[in-house]
């Protein structure tokens, strides 16, 4: 690489990923910048100068506002609690059956895989009332613990961890078939160390989808203090005199978590890569 | 069954069972409710009636059904391949060694963090026909262009939209697919003089299939599902040119009273996309490389 | 095999103490009764309801009321989900929009045995607001925030234009002509959102027509008095008076084309007299919406509900508690008022004093209000099915407006789906 890189058609080939690369990141940084802008104007000013960037003089007293009239930091703990339990027990839920799928022979394997599938074709405003139902009767309304349990088994987490252990040579595992271990030791000692990009990007996955998750906290949850952020974010929109720099301001605190996360897991990609290519 | 053919089923139903059971429970259970309900008139807050096969006969006749089955499809199939090929792209040159590459990997990840709430906020005052979008233009030399206030450019403007938001989302995804091939191809490679160009087609295209069959399998899922965008970004409009299926089920389950018929409509979708991921999938045997 | 059983033991292990972690069902034995009360609002609207509850609460020691809250565009969803899996709140708020089709699914419990037992006095409410909360002679609940949807005048684009604020009496040609005048340029005379059918109404009224006939019973939006109307804001539309970007805008857009001057009407209600207000310097006024030869009665007049369930197993307590929220000798529409997020429902001084702050613009609001209310407001049709209709004329208008159909092949080829909605909710 490095060598192509030296040549003449390299340096072109290197100049026009950098600029199409930044053209994205204008593209990407514009508008968010217009919504920091935002975020620090007085209510006033979202209207009288909605269009600008910047406001005549930032607010952050903004972001202590969201504090005073809403619990935000109450929270954004309990998105972080739910997402991160709904996180943990898919990717380890997830990986096993995506095992079962790639690597065991059953009878009704390829039926069962479809049907898993199939069910991330269901959108969930039909299966919304089945599901309050569903969650009553176990006693589990107006609990983050609900929120979890309808968080957990998505399909996409089997079907995403499938793809990627059945890209894992199979003569990688038959090295350990002759040592005589167990399923178990060769799915926690071969597989999972190998896929653990794929288990970063399904956490990611699935950290985004429980995050961001809405329908569910809005009928399951009531009590103000186990509201999780995006229905705080949604009440701040929740009748005609909308707030905007307010609402802004509380998407950004709302984010903040999210983009730190995906920093510090950024750093388990480049591990990945050491990894995976040392044994390829 | 062998031995070892019953040590492997019994091994491959423990491994199953912790996500089956709750599988089972949360997504086979309600979505066969509501399959059920498909076949009844429900106003919800009333006993369901029996009506049998009545609400997939209205479906056939109803024109806003088809409207907002066509809008979805058009979202999706124009949607899809962009998104997977721009995020393709952008994975592969972030996956090599380069000045500002963590800078470039968190930027565009950035609005896949946003709600989609915040994103159609954003980027409303940015396609006003007095907007930043058409003050660019305008600073080019070009004509402003009527982003979401017409028929013919509001699903272009949702799409892009779409795409902003996710393309970091999948570029993600594929990042950690670009993970799993080996450097070492890639050595030998530019050993022998291949030039870019060719290492991608050679070696990161074929090697990263498998990542791509699930990124346009799931994209096209989502894209299939595709309401809280558009909700907030046109309210469907104008004229229902952005209106959506999801929407629309979403309109006849809690504002016209008719579960049974959102059900039906939303057990179509199912079987669409469900036939459409088959296929895809018979295809992906043809260019993914396991 | 054994640490597969080993880890499976380990989720259920884990998943058991996330479940623990969540409270069981409250079970009433002694003590307080507590009652569901669920509304809609933003957290300063969430605020006023606090108070008021502490109030209650603050006044007697047998009821406890457990608010349950959302957003309004999620409200009816999360109201609708929960009542369709049994758990009906006690009291509860319902946009009237909603309301027939409320009834229609015995969702909410009659008032009348219990206003007349208590000896409550209904006359003390503007009488629309009563209307709105009466179903085939039957009360259901108590009005809340009974209002107009005003004309917006900005005071600077009238002045500059030279355009004195418009009487009482004016009319949609008036209306058209000044729209005319106000337009320069960059500035506009008019918007309105096109998002539901209560934007077009009063124009539709203007021309005698409505979108059901006297019964409602029967979608009328198609025969030729609206039809003019349609068409003549198509030509407004056509002719540039109004912008085209207002025919997919949101109401806070409107709101910001407002206060910088890009138009100089918009329809709006009261709430967005709150969000005008906070740009500092806005001048404007709220009139009535412009008259026609139909008659006067042209600017729409809505007042929400708050009602009982009729699965509520605490109706004494639901009651008192409404009483005091929104009754003649409750202290509710006092700290309403003292918020002023919306009108007096209850036609008594003491509320406007409260409500009405003549240094802030619209100085008139209350004045003009009353006007309005007296002679000019007008009830919508509502009906069941109201919404189901306006999903489906939304969409109409704005391709009526932006010239792609004609009104009347538009109102034609809704008319049957329109008519069966109607049919269906009945």
């Amino acid at each position: 690489m490095k060598r192509i890189e030296t040549r003449d058609t390299g340096r072109l080939a290197v100049g026009i990923a950098y600029l199409a690369l930044g053209l994205v990141a204008v593209s990407v940084l514009g508008p968010l910048l217009w919504a920091v802008g935002t975020s620090l104007k007085t209510y006033g000013e979202v209207f009288s100068r909605g269009l600008a960037f910047f406001p005549e003089v930032p607010q952050w007293d903004n972001y202590v506002e969201i504090f005073r009239i809403a619990p935000f930091d109450r929270y954004v703990m309990n998105s972080v609690i739910v997402s991160l339990f709904a996180c943990a027990f898919t990717l380890l839920t997830s990986a096993m059956s995506a095992y079962a799928f790639a690597r065991l022979r059953f009878p009704g394997r390829d039926a069962l895989f479809v049907l898993y599938l199939a069910t991330m074709m269901v959108p969930q405003q039909v299966i919304l009332i089945p599901n309050f139902l569903l969650i009553r009767e176990l006693g589990l309304l107006d609990t983050l613990a609900g929120l979890v349990l309808t968080r957990v088994f998505v399909p996409l987490g089997t079907f995403l961890l499938r793809q990627f252990f059945m890209g894992i040579p199979i003569e990688l595992e038959e090295a350990a078939i002759i040592d005589g271990m167990s399923y178990t030791r060769r799915f926690v000692s071969v597989i999972l160390p190998l896929a653990k990009p794929a288990l970063v990007s399904l956490f990611i996955v699935s950290l985004l989808a429980a995050w961001n998750d809405f329908l569910y906290p809005l009928v399951f949850i009531r009590t103000d203090t186990k509201r999780t952020i995006t229905l705080g974010l949604s009440i701040l929109q929740g009748d005609l005199d909308i707030r905007w720099n307010l609402v802004m301001a509380a998407t950004i605190v709302a984010v903040s978590p999210l983009v730190v996360a995906y920093l510090a897991l950024q750093r388990l990609f480049i591990e990945g890569i050491a990894l995976t290519g040392s044994k390829g | 069954m062998t031995r070892r053919a019953r040590a492997e089923f019994v091994a491959a139903l423990a491994f199953l069972a912790p996500n089956l059971i709750g599988f089972l429970l949360f997504l086979i259970l309600p979505a066969i409710a509501s399959l059920a309900i498909a076949l009844t008139r429900w106003r919800l807050l009333d006993v369901p009636q029996f009506v049998g096969l009545q609400n997939f006969a209205d479906l056939l006749r109803d024109g806003r059904f088809w409207l907002t089955l066509r809008n979805t499809a058009y979202y999706s199939f124009v949607r899809v391949p962009i998104n997977a090929a721009i995020s393709l792209a952008l994975a592969v040159l972030l996956n090599r060694k380069m000045i500002g590459r963590d800078f470039f990997r968190v930027v565009l990840f950035l609005p896949v963090v946003m709600s989609i709430v915040a994103t159609a906020v954003i980027w409303r005052p940015l396609v006003e026909s007095s907007g930043l979008l058409n003050g660019v233009l305008a600073a080019l030399g070009l004509p402003g262009v009527p982003w979401i206030t017409s028929t013919n450019w509001a699903m272009p403007t949702v799409i892009m939209i779409g795409i902003w938001k996710e393309i970091g989302y999948y570029m993600v995804i594929f990042l950690a697919g670009l993970q799993a091939i080996p450097r070492t191809y890639y050595e030998a490679a530019s050993i022998d003089g291949a030039s870019n160009w060719q290492q991608f087609t050679r070696i990161t295209f074929p090697l990263v299939s498998p990542t791509t069959f699930f990124v346009l399998t799931v994209a096209m899922i989502f894209s299939f599902q595709v309401f809280a965008l558009t909700t907030v970004l046109t309210g469907g409009g104008p004229a229902n040119a952005t209106t959506t299926l999801v929407m629309y089920i979403y309109q006849s389950g809690f504002e016209n009273f008719r579960m049974g018929y959102a059900s039906a409509m939303a057990f179509v979708l199912f079987v669409i996309i469900l036939v459409f991921t088959l296929i895809q999938k018979r295809l992906a045997n043809r260019w993914v490389h396991y | 095999m054994k640490r597969t059983v080993c880890a499976l033991a380990l989720f259920t292990c884990a998943l058991a103490l996330v479940m623990a972690g969540g409270d069981a069902e409250q079970e009433q034995s002694e003590g307080p009764i507590t009652i569901d009360y669920s509304f809609w609002g933003n957290p300063v609207a969430i605020g006023v309801e606090r108070d008021i509850i502490d109030a209650y609460h603050a006044m007697q020691d047998d009821v406890r009321v457990a608010p349950i809250v959302s957003g309004y565009s999620d409200y009816h969803t999360m109201l609708l989900t929960q009542m369709a899996g049994g758990s009906s709140p006690d009291v509860m708020r319902i946009d009237s929009y909603f309301f027939q089709d409320f009834l229609a699914l015995n969702a909410l419990r009659t008032i009348d045995d219990l206003v007349d037992r208590d000896n409550v006095d209904t006359s003390v409410y503007y009488p629309q607001g009563i209307t709105e909360n009466t179903s085939d002679g039957e009360l259901y609940g108590l009005p809340w925030a009974t209002s107009v949807l005003y004309m917006f005048i900005n005071l600077d684009v009238f002045e500059d234009a030279g355009i004195p604020v418009p009487d009482f009496d004016w009319t949609v040609d008036d209306f058209v002509e000044i729209a005319r005048q106000l337009t320069d340029g960059d500035r506009y005379g008019f918007a309105i959102g096109l998002g539901g059918v209560s934007s077009i109404l009063p124009f539709v009224w203007a021309e005698g027509g409505d979108l059901f006939d006297e019964s409602r019973e029967r979608f009328t939006l198609n025969e030729p008095e609206a039809v003019r109307a349609l068409d003549r804001l198509a030509e407004m539309y056509a002719e540039g008076l109004i912008p085209e970007d207002s025919i997919t805008a949101q109401t806070d857009t409107l709101t910001r084309w407002f206060v910088n001057g890009q138009i100089g009407m918009r329809m709006g209600a009261v709430s967005e007299i709150l969000s005008t207000q906070a740009v500092e310097g806005a001048r404007f006024e709220v009139i009535n919406m412009p008259t026609g030869p139909a008659g006067n009665r042209t600017t729409v007049y809505k007042s929400n509900i708050v009602g009982i369930g009729s699965a509520s197993q605490n109706v004494e307590a639901a009651w008192d508690f409404l009483k005091f929220l929104r009754g003649p000798e409750g202290q509710g529409e006092e700290l309403y008022m003292i918020a002023k997020r919306m009108s007096p429902a209850i036609d008594d001084q003491r509320y406007w004093d409260l409500y009405a702050d003549p240094t802030l613009y619209p100085r008139n609001v209350e004045g003009n209000s009353k006007i309005i209310a007296a002679e000019y407001g007008r009830l919508l049709p509502l009906t069941g099915g109201w919404l189901e209709v306006d999903n489906l004329v939304a969409p109409e208008l704005q391709g009526i407006v932006s010239g792609a159909i004609s009104a009347e092949d538009a109102m034609n080829r809704i008319a049957d789906d329109a008519q069966a909605a109607l049919d269906r909710a009945r």
